[in-house]
């Protein structure tokens, strides 16, 4: 007779049940509303009462031209189309001067001179990570998407996305 | 006679078998474009049906002027690139008319990966950065890297290991 294996249930704390990772391919965009990074996948709990944690790395960069406005980008994680996670301006772009101002330069003993600038093309790292509660063993489509606020395009590059089943007793504990 | 103690077979689900770590010293270099090695670790698993869970979070500091570097990240695996990501930092592209101070970037970079190795040999894990361009050095703090084995159980992975999934 095969032997049963042991199970979460009579281990005291929390267990590893399963765990996943894919890359994500880049995406490129500037539309305001939610676009996919990347592939989705479908989890399916083994318990209802474990908990499944999703981590998300990978980098933002905005290659357009600041303005005066407010630009950013942000990134949500998605669970059965259902919002579970969102960082609003994870990179952002808020200019407070651009074009020309004038100016004393002392060291000439210049008056108005004029003083030109501008900036583009910014770079942040991505680093996204929350835990829930499924409640079932249903099947959870989890899927990363990005926006940007402002008509920027921004590249989100080189992302990576872990999903983990986390035994429920023993996790969360305060 | 003693217990022998309860292994992955015997239990369903996934087992942590090991955990290491390592504080990576800060590196301070002129760098223009090569990857330059930040620290590294090694790692023999113990089942060969294993995955590897690998975090590595840090900070990447570049200056720029006029010209604006771009950070890169690399993990490396037995001295073959596993992931990378570009553009963990870059403050942007300025120009001026007259002269101007420049500043320094920085940016908290942090890289999660999994790897299926299919073996017990040891492997070798080093954390690698650049920037592409640009006056002023590379600076690289406060880097830590984790590695856990985790027993596999109810997960498999291809034979690139980029890929795991199939519970």
């Amino acid at each position: 007779m095969a032997l049963t294996k042991v199970t979460k249930h009579i281990i005291y704390g929390s267990t590893l049940i399963g765990h996943f990772g894919h890359d994500l391919s880049d995406y490129s965009g500037s539309s305001a509303s939610w676009q996919n990074w990347g592939e989705d996948y479908n989890y399916t709990p083994q318990y209802a009462d474990s908990n499944i944690e999703i981590t998300c790395t990978g980098s933002a960069n905005d290659t357009s031209n600041t303005g005066t406005g407010k630009q950013r980008g942000g990134l949500r994680i998605l669970v059965n189309t259902n919002q579970q996670y969102i960082q609003e301006g994870a990179i952002g772009v808020g200019a407070t001067f651009q074009g020309t101002t004038h100016y004393y330069n002392p060291r000439f003993s210049q008056h108005n001179a004029r003083q030109e600038f501008h900036a583009s093309n910014f770079s942040t790292a991505i680093y996204a990570n929350c835990v829930y509660a499924p409640g079932n063993t249903n099947a959870q489509n989890i899927r990363m998407q990005v926006y940007s606020y402002g008509s920027h395009n921004i590249n989100w590059r080189d992302g990576y996305l872990t999903i983990s089943e986390l035994s429920g007793p023993g996790h969360n504990l305060t | 006679m003693a217990l022998t103690k309860i292994t992955k077979h015997i239990i369903h689900g996934a087992t942590i078998v090991q955990v290491r770590y390592k504080d990576l010293s800060d590196v301070d270099v002129g760098n223009s474009g090569a990857e330059q090695n930040w620290g590294n670790m090694t790692i023999t698993p113990q089942y060969a049906d294993s995955t590897t869970d690998a975090m590595f979070s840090g900070v990447v500091s570049t200056e720029f002027h006029q010209d604006s570097p771009t950070g890169t990240i690399y993990m490396d695996v037995d001295g073959s690139n596993v992931y990378t990501i570009s553009h963990v930092t870059r403050q942007g592209n300025t120009s001026f008319s007259y002269e101007q101070y420049g500043n320094r970037d920085g940016s908290s970079v942090l890289m999660h990966h999994r790897l299926r190795f299919g073996d017990t040999n040891q492997h070798n894990f080093t954390i690698q950065a650049s920037k592409n361009n640009g006056s002023g050095n590379l600076r690289l703090y406060d880097g830590f890297l984790l590695i856990k084995e985790i027993a596999a159980g109810v997960i498999a992975g291809n034979a690139s290991g980029t890929y795991i999934t199939d519970r």
